[in-house]
């Protein structure tokens, strides 16, 4: 394997482990600069005094090609290595389990919380201006259209949006970070597993001066029927979407497209 | 000639003895690795293409500026010590003497683990 094999084959094996291509670009145009000086280096030993070889040999362009790999290291060694120091530039990719395993839920929590902020807020708000500095009579019993929306924005919050955007967002940190693709898995098979077990239920009517119910919580049963007919599908819709998520965001192209650190791509070119 | 990797214990210490180097002067990859040769005997000797993710992960921290610079007639990168390179250095350099003077003193110590008095 010639020099050049071998930069390829490390381009490739970088691209594997999901490096961007900023990354894996200045990565390989430096050891191509490191080969061109150690070619020099083993060819004109009277510029490197200093090295203690055997000179004859080194002259040989097979001497050059065959210590080469064991000068700079095969490309699968390298490309460990370099996965491993890139991964280490983040928090996420020195803490996987932190992030993957721990983190999910409490994102969720926070996402869930998040939307129904953004969107109850200014709903709340507006039935407050509305009655007390337009002075529009606005009873909220009187308008069950109204209920309606608020509860169903709150229950696609909870198993639609806020999961859906806590397994993209997870998905798209693991790949810019070059994380293995099983961590946001793990999040998702999680997320699933939690969202799969939420119920909830509404009456806005149940009869005359009775006030609307509306329940929520988690549905945790151990029965064989339970959990193959009523969680497992549930479990199973929700993983697929969470892996659809991950196979999109690890895409070659996605992943490739990221940017790489800013130190890297606002490097000047040569 | 063949290259003997370092063991396992030497983790850490790419990245202590690039950041001491480069607090000298700015230098480029291969600059860098025949460095460390020629100030340890050709005692360490990393694979030299493992000097790079190093360099890269530190200059992503800040503890390195990294400028594509020409140098004898060609372009290259050349590695530079910030300001907190510098203050990781002083850590580093820290942490090394405590192992340091740990290993020593279990190397140097009696069978009962107690310090070797002098």
């Amino acid at each position: 394997m010639d020099d050049q094999q071998r930069l390829e084959a490390l381009r490739a094996e970088l691209a594997s482990r999901g490096l961007s291509r900023a990354y894996i670009e200045r990565l390989v145009a430096e050891l191509d600069d490191h080969i061109a000086d150690l070619a020099n280096h083993l060819l004109n030993p009277a510029s490197h005094l200093e090295r203690n070889l055997d000179m004859s040999a080194a002259r040989k362009p097979d001497y050059f090609v065959d210590n080469l790999g064991e000068r700079i290291g095969t490309p699968t060694q390298l490309a460990i290595f370099a996965a491993e120091q890139y991964r280490a530039r983040s928090f996420l990719g020195r803490h996987p389990i932190l992030t993957f395993v721990m983190a999910p839920l409490p994102v969720f929590a926070a996402l869930c919380l998040t939307y129904y902020l953004v969107v109850a807020l200014p709903i709340l708000a507006f039935v407050y201006l509305a009655e007390h500095v337009l002075g529009w009579p606005f009873a909220i019993e009187k308008h069950p259209w109204f209920g309606c929306g608020v509860l169903t924005f709150f229950s696609c919050d909870l198993v639609v949006l806020a999961p859906i955007t806590t397994a993209w967002l997870l998905s798209r940190l693991a790949i810019r970070n070059a994380v293995n693709w099983r961590w946001p898995t793990v999040a998702c098979a999680l997320l699933a597993a939690v969202v799969a077990m939420v119920r909830f239920s509404w009456n806005l009517h149940p009869g005359p001066h009775q006030n609307g119910v509306f329940t929520i919580g988690f549905n945790v049963g151990s029965s064989a029927q339970w959990i193959l007919l009523d969680w497992l599908p549930k479990f199973g819709l929700a993983l697929a979407i969470g892996l659809a998520l991950v196979w999109r965001a690890r895409r070659p192209g996605d992943a490739q497209n990221s940017d790489g650190p800013a130190t890297i791509s606002t490097l000047p070119a040569a | 000639m063949a290259k003997n990797s370092n063991p396992d214990y030497l983790n850490g210490v790419p990245e202590l003895v690039l950041l001491q180097l480069l607090e000298r002067r700015p230098m480029y990859g291969y600059e860098l690795v025949r460095a460390i040769e020629r100030s340890t005997g050709e005692v360490l000797a990393f694979g030299e293409g493992c000097i790079y993710p190093v360099l890269h992960r530190l200059e992503a921290d800040g503890s390195l500026a990294g400028k594509r610079e020409t140098v004898q007639g060609r372009s290259r990168v050349v590695y530079r010590l910030t300001a907190g390179g510098r203050m990781r250095l002083v850590g580093r350099i820290a942490a090394w003497r405590n192992v340091s003077v740990a290993v020593n003193q279990i190397l140097l110590g009696d069978e009962h683990g107690r310090p070797a008095t002098t």
